[in-house]
């Protein structure tokens, strides 16, 4: 079952693909990749089903994920669709294999992703698809392997750090602490949709505050826009 | 003509080249022809299969020769530096520095 849930799309009235942005902003919150589930600053509008291949589907909301420029550029999904085969000279692009698609898909079902940041294909019926995915989305890139490995050692230190708060240890620099702990709840909770999209554990505590921060961002961003 | 060979195949010492059929020359301009590989949608189409075959059995499990280990690793290199590069995120990264530092000086539980 899909860990993203995007609700329903707005109604509006003879809507181009580009008027859905906001609502895409909204659901894809942390401006998180579908694919990669990794956060960028510039996030594209994607259509799942490519643009020249399904035309009656270019302002269909439910075609539409946001994607960073890496997935939905020639070293990603590009305009790769399984039922529109060959978008590019490959022969495994004839595969038959969909993309991931975070509507319909559990990523944390495909996927496993180790503390160093290297992701696997987990076993069982989908780990052919998964390994499909990883090495189309280029998701073992050594770029991505960092971005997730610091996403990893910033939900390390801020259980570490909790757990010394919680103890009382460090109370020369409790200030310090503080505020250190405070900007990784912060960054925990604009990635909070990589943690959740592959299931990545979080202590009762960490997630209680991660939650309250992501809904302060979430007021500020919905006040924004 | 002598030719240093230093990378993707195990040739490390000069050799003579008569002929193009020779593995050496091949290998020479393999490299040459990655090289010359200048964006994503060319590396694609000329690579993309080649890479394609070899990263799934590695993700596989499936062992790989050392050539073909040398190729993935070639190939990947050179497919890294076309990806576009994401920002750097400072503010992480300051962030990391010092949570570490701090865990560091204040880790591990003092003796009561």
């Amino acid at each position: 079952m899909a860990r993203l849930d995007p609700g329903d799309p707005p109604e509006l009235e003879d809507p181009s693909y580009r008027d859905f942005r906001s609502w895409l902003d909204e659901v894809f919150f942390d401006r998180t990749c579908a694919y990669c589930m990794i956060d960028a600053c510039q996030l594209q509008i994607d259509h799942y089903e490519p643009q020249g291949h399904a035309p009656d589907r270019v302002d269909d909301p439910t075609n539409l994920v946001l994607a960073c420029e890496i997935c939905n550029g020639p070293g990603g999904k590009w305009d790769y669709h399984p039922h529109y085969a060959k978008r590019r000279s490959r022969r495994s692009d004839e595969s038959g294999i969909m993309v991931l698609d975070v509507r319909v898909d559990d990523p944390a079902c495909l996927f496993t992703i180790a503390h160093d940041g290297t992701i696997g294909a987990r076993a069982g019926l989908g780990q052919i698809r998964a390994m499909w995915n990883i090495e189309v989305l280029e998701l073992d890139s050594r770029d991505r392997t960092r971005d997730r490995e610091k996403l990893m050692e910033t939900l390390d230190s801020a259980e570490r750090l909790l757990e010394m708060q919680r103890d009382g240890r460090a109370e020369a620099s409790r200030g310090e602490l503080d505020l250190v702990l405070g900007r990784l709840v912060e960054l925990l909770a604009r990635a909070r949709l990589f943690f959740d999209l592959l299931d990545i554990p979080m202590s009762e505590q960490l997630r209680t505050r991660v939650d309250g921060a992501r809904d302060r961002l979430l007021a500020d961003f919905r006040a924004s826009s | 003509m002598l030719l240093m060979v230093d990378s993707v195949d195990s040739v490390r010492t000069p050799v003579k080249l008569t002929s193009p059929s020779r593995p050496a020359f091949r290998i020479r301009q393999w490299i040459l022809d990655l090289q010359s590989v200048t964006s994503l949608e060319e590396f694609m189409r000329l690579h993309g299969e080649e890479r394609h075959q070899l990263a799934m059995r590695r993700l596989a499990g499936e062992p790989l020769t050392e050539r073909e280990r040398r190729r993935l690793e070639a190939l990947d290199a050179q497919l890294d530096r076309l990806l576009p590069r994401r920002p750097p995120r400072k503010d992480l990264d300051d962030t990391l520095a010092s949570a570490r530092r701090l865990i560091s000086l204040y880790g591990t539980p003092r003796p009561r």
